[in-house]
């Protein structure tokens, strides 16, 4: 059992920064999640801690102990890799095996804990199987098996899902979970899916451009992001941006006024608001305005509305009893939830907190 | 945290053999490399040398002298006629050789991508050839096509056709059915394999545009298969430019000295007339000549 | 015209069946100018010298007359020692180029002077490197020896086998290797044990192509090694006689060079094409 922690970590592959100057920390225990689009170092991130590869500046430690030079094997780490990378020549059983036999154990031990490993995986019944006589998720669970066999402090994995459909996506999230929570070893969880992250992270940290733009646990990431890429990031349908100027509580976007409310900042701002948080509401109603509905699509209890206000497209989310009997092309008055609200600079994105 | 873990590389690097850490000192990738290095040294680079060596001096078989003579055995090579008109016998048999093997082998090719009916043994059957030693095929040949015992002569003398495979003006040509016959598999397996990846969605609009099949085959196929062409056409020349087997066994040279091949008459000097320092010489020349499709073969690979 | 007829006519859809009688007869000519030849000297094998100095017929009176004249000569010991030939060079060549293809397919070892050096003793004629070699054998006395000649089919052999691999090693997802680094192996150790076992099918496909190599080889073979322990192809290259009677025996003496390649060949074939597109030749 161990924490992680990044210390000024600087990688360069010739002149390209994947990983600019990176410090966070994960605690001991901790489920992390590292999310980000695809080259934004994440990966690179993850398998600097599994020593794949070599940092080119500052520390990675593994618990208390510095393992910025270590080799992978004496990291103390399991990893288990997007394409599962089992040994296609050997069992099922030798490949849950080869960690403990690569390391000496003595037979019996090993074989008592590939059996116990594969009943915890529910793999007992394909021991004597080849790799190529599973399927997909059969084999991620003998890679995750793997990585259980040896007991480590830290496991890493690396988009492990990303190859498997979304209902086998689904269940192996579960079991994935529950089997870290009784074991209670630290966890990193490579993924491109906010959705997932979301799912599973106790704590997740958003990668962009090479740097960790917020670590953060879920909710915190939800409703007080740092900036407006972590804002964007997270949540689905994304957060809508609308850049104005703002005074007298009157946001002015594209010849659109959009009321604000007191304390609201004045001058050059994008205000962010989630489809969420935006609501149908009788018209007239003090801080509603006009929107055309363009488009509707239900998702069951939810119904995902598109709505005009003048040029600009904004998402909504309406509940099945919001929605009543709105329909495409209907022009309804709608608000948005102000204490929802959220500021930025038009400049980096950086976030405008209210005073108070 | 485990035993293992608690390891340090400084305290794994402290139990490290002897072995071990003259394997650290020098990198695995060049380790890995390295039987190959001397082997490529041992018995390519160095023979080369002593090769050119051997052409700058007066050495044979009988008379084992490695005194220097400077470019004396060149002169010698390029000045006498034999090499020439060896080089020109060499040169009209790789050009009719490889461009029947080219059409034929395309042809072929894609009347073989078509087949469905026992496809694989048809495959199978066709490649066959080139799986042969050239020595065999070339005394198959020398049998088959022999005026008084040969099963093609008395075939085509049966529709009233005299055909000496054999005689002055025939024996060169003869020379290139035999290559043809072994090596058109070649082209056809590499230009097979060269069909069969391409992309299937460019041919499947094509056929919805309505293109006929010289048009798709004149800008579809022809430019996604050219590098395979110029692959198998490059392997072609060179190996075809060494014709030796089939002069060897079956002329003899002869007759008059009309299939007398560069790699041949080589052979002839050096061996059989002990005068292996102009041999060498010949050889270099000879690997002058080759350059120039060697290095028209990198530019390409350069550009694709 | 219909619509059904219209689509069944549209060009490329179906070929014609004038084109496709075209395509089946043209098919049907190169499969019997390939059977011919070998079929013929099958025959040929186990006719008696009366039958095949009669070549318009087809009759025969079965012999192993030829077959027995062929075991009593060379062709036994030729057979042997070719075999020794191909069997180590084919082993040298399977350890030295399974590990440099995988450097270089890895590491990119050597660059394009490595890929290069590689090529050259394929592409250049055999008398470049024959002459020198026998000039060498003879200093140390060891020419018309087998060692001579396996050195100078290792250089056809190694680069060939070298090459083959490391189209075979770039398709090994290199997490196996990382992951088996995170299991405790070394680099020699991951190589053998996890690497190895997935190119086996491209490491056997090479081994049999690289044994026909050497197998059927006669250039080297012949400068280096031309008197007592001249190879196969060597020793049937002595069958250049236009004399009736010997007919018989040379066609034995080919059956028993050509039947073990065709049946290897039919093993590779697939692996062939697989090696041809892995290792770049489709460009």
């Amino acid at each position: 059992m161990a924490s992680i922690t990044f210390d000024n970590v600087v990688k360069n592959y010739g002149t390209f920064q994947a990983i600019r100057n990176v410090s966070f920390e994960i605690p001991d225990g901790e489920f992390a999640v590292i999310v980000g689009p695809s080259g934004s170092g994440k990966t690179t991130m993850l398998r600097s801690i599994g020593g794949l590869e070599s940092i080119s500046s500052g520390r990675i430690l593994i618990g208390d102990r510095d393992v910025t030079n270590v080799a992978p094997k004496h990291r103390d780490i399991a990893f288990v890799f997007q394409n599962y990378a089992l040994y296609a020549h050997l069992t099922v059983r030798a490949n849950i095996g080869f960690p403990l036999k690569a390391r000496k154990t003595p037979k019996a031990e090993i074989a008592e804990r590939v059996e116990d490993v594969a009943r915890r995986a529910g793999l007992e019944k394909l021991l004597d199987r080849k790799p190529a006589e599973l399927s997909g998720g059969q084999q991620q669970r003998v890679a995750i098996a793997r990585a259980l066999v040896r007991q480590p402090s830290v496991f890493l994995f690396d988009e492990p899902m990303s190859n498997l459909d979304a209902q086998l996506r689904l269940d192996l999230r579960h079991e994935v979970l529950e089997l870290q929570q009784s074991l209670g070893v630290t966890s990193v969880w490579v993924t491109h899916d906010q959705e997932e992250a979301m799912a599973m992270g106790d704590r997740i940290l958003v990668v962009n451009h090479g740097i960790v733009e917020q670590n953060a646990s879920p909710e915190n990431l939800y409703s007080d992001p740092v900036n407006s890429y972590v804002a964007g990031a997270i949540g689905s349908p994304r957060m809508n941006m609308i850049q104005g100027h703002s005074a007298n509580q009157v946001l002015t976007a594209d010849g659109q006024n959009y009321p604000l409310f007191p304390g609201c900042p004045d001058g050059n701002i994008v205000a962010g608001i989630r489809p969420e948080d935006i609501h149908p509401v009788e018209s007239g109603r003090e801080g509603s305005f006009q929107a055309k509905v363009q488009l509707v699509e239900l998702l069951g209890a939810r119904a995902i509305v598109s709505l005009a206000v003048g040029d600009r497209r904004l998402n909504a989310v309406f509940s099945r009893r919001e929605l009543g009997d709105i329909k495409e092309l209907d022009t309804i008055s709608v608000s948005m939830a102000k204490d929802r609200l959220l500021f930025f600079k038009p400049d980096n994105g950086e976030r405008i907190r209210l005073a108070g | 945290m485990s035993q293992v873990s608690s390891q340090t590389l400084a305290d794994a690097s402290e139990r490290k053999g002897l072995f071990s850490r003259l394997v650290d000192a020098f990198p695995f990738r060049w380790w890995m490399a390295l039987p190959l290095i001397l082997l490529l040294g041992i018995f390519v680079l160095y023979p080369l040398g002593f090769s050119f060596y051997l052409s700058l001096t007066e050495y044979k078989l009988t008379n084992r002298s490695l005194d220097f003579i400077g470019f004396e055995q060149y002169r010698r090579v390029l000045t006498d006629g034999d090499f020439t008109e060896s080089l020109k016998i060499t040169l009209t048999f790789v050009v009719a050789a490889v461009l029947i093997e080219l059409v034929l082998g395309l042809v072929l090719a894609l009347a073989l991508q078509k087949q469905k009916f026992a496809r694989n043994i048809t495959r199978a059957l066709l490649f066959t050839p080139m799986f042969l030693a050239p020595v065999a095929v070339g005394l198959v040949f020398r049998f088959l096509l022999n005026q008084q015992l040969g099963l093609l002569p008395n075939a085509l003398a049966v529709f009233g056709w005299q055909v000496d495979f054999f005689s002055p003006n025939m024996a060169l040509w003869s020379m290139v059915l035999i290559d043809v016959w072994q090596w058109t598999p070649f082209m056809v397996l590499l230009m097979l394999s060269g069909l069969e990846s391409m992309p299937k969605s460019p041919f499947e609009a094509a056929r919805v545009d309505g293109a006929s099949f010289f048009l798709t085959f004149r800008t579809l196929t022809l430019p996604m298969l050219a590098p395979v062409l110029i692959v198998a056409l490059v392997i072609r020349v060179l190996e075809s430019s060494k014709l030796f087997e089939y002069v060897f066994v079956i002329t003899n040279g002869g007759p008059g000295g009309t299939t007398e091949s560069l790699q041949f008459i080589m052979y002839q000097t050096g061996i059989r007339f002990f005068r292996l320092a102009e041999a060498s010489a010949m050889a270099f020349v000879f690997l002058l000549v080759l350059a120039v499709p060697i290095i028209w073969m990198l530019r390409q690979a350069k550009e694709t | 015209m219909s619509g059904l007829r219209h689509t069944k006519d549209a060009p490329g859809a179906k070929p014609t069946l004038i084109a496709e009688t075209g395509r089946l007869l043209l098919i049907l000519f190169a499969v019997t100018s390939v059977l011919v030849p070998l079929l013929w000297i099958g025959f040929a094998a186990f006719r008696t010298p009366m039958d095949l100095t009669n070549p318009g017929s087809f009759t025969i009176n079965p012999t192993l007359e030829n077959m027995r004249e062929v075991a009593k000569g060379d062709i036994p010991g030729a057979s042997y020692r070719s075999f020794l030939v191909g069997g180590i060079t084919t082993i040298i060549g399977l350890v030295v180029g399974s590990m440099a293809g995988y450097s270089i397919s890895r590491f990119k070892t050597g660059g394009v002077a490595l890929r290069f050096a590689i090529l050259f003793p394929t592409i250049i004629p055999p008398t470049v490197l024959a002459f020198p070699l026998l000039a060498l054998a003879l200093q140390i006395n060891i020419s018309d020896s087998l060692f001579a000649v396996i050195a100078a089919h290792l250089t056809i052999v190694v680069p060939m086998i070298t090459w083959f691999m490391t189209g075979f090693f770039a398709g090994v997802p290199r997490e196996i290797e990382e992951q088996a680094a995170i299991d405790g192996l070394g680099p020699f150790r991951t190589f053998f044990q996890v690497v190895i076992p997935n190119v086996l099918p491209g490491l056997g496909a090479s081994a049999l192509l690289a044994f026909m190599l050497s197998w059927n080889e006669l250039f080297y073979a012949l400068v280096l090694a031309p008197g007592d322990s001249q190879t196969l192809p060597v020793a049937i290259s002595a069958f250049n006689t236009f004399q009736g009677v010997k007919l018989g025996p040379m066609s034995a003496a080919l059956l028993l060079t050509v039947t073990p390649v065709i049946f290897l060949s039919f093993f590779i074939q697939k692996r062939l094409v697989q090696g041809l597109g892995a290792s770049g030749v489709k460009g």
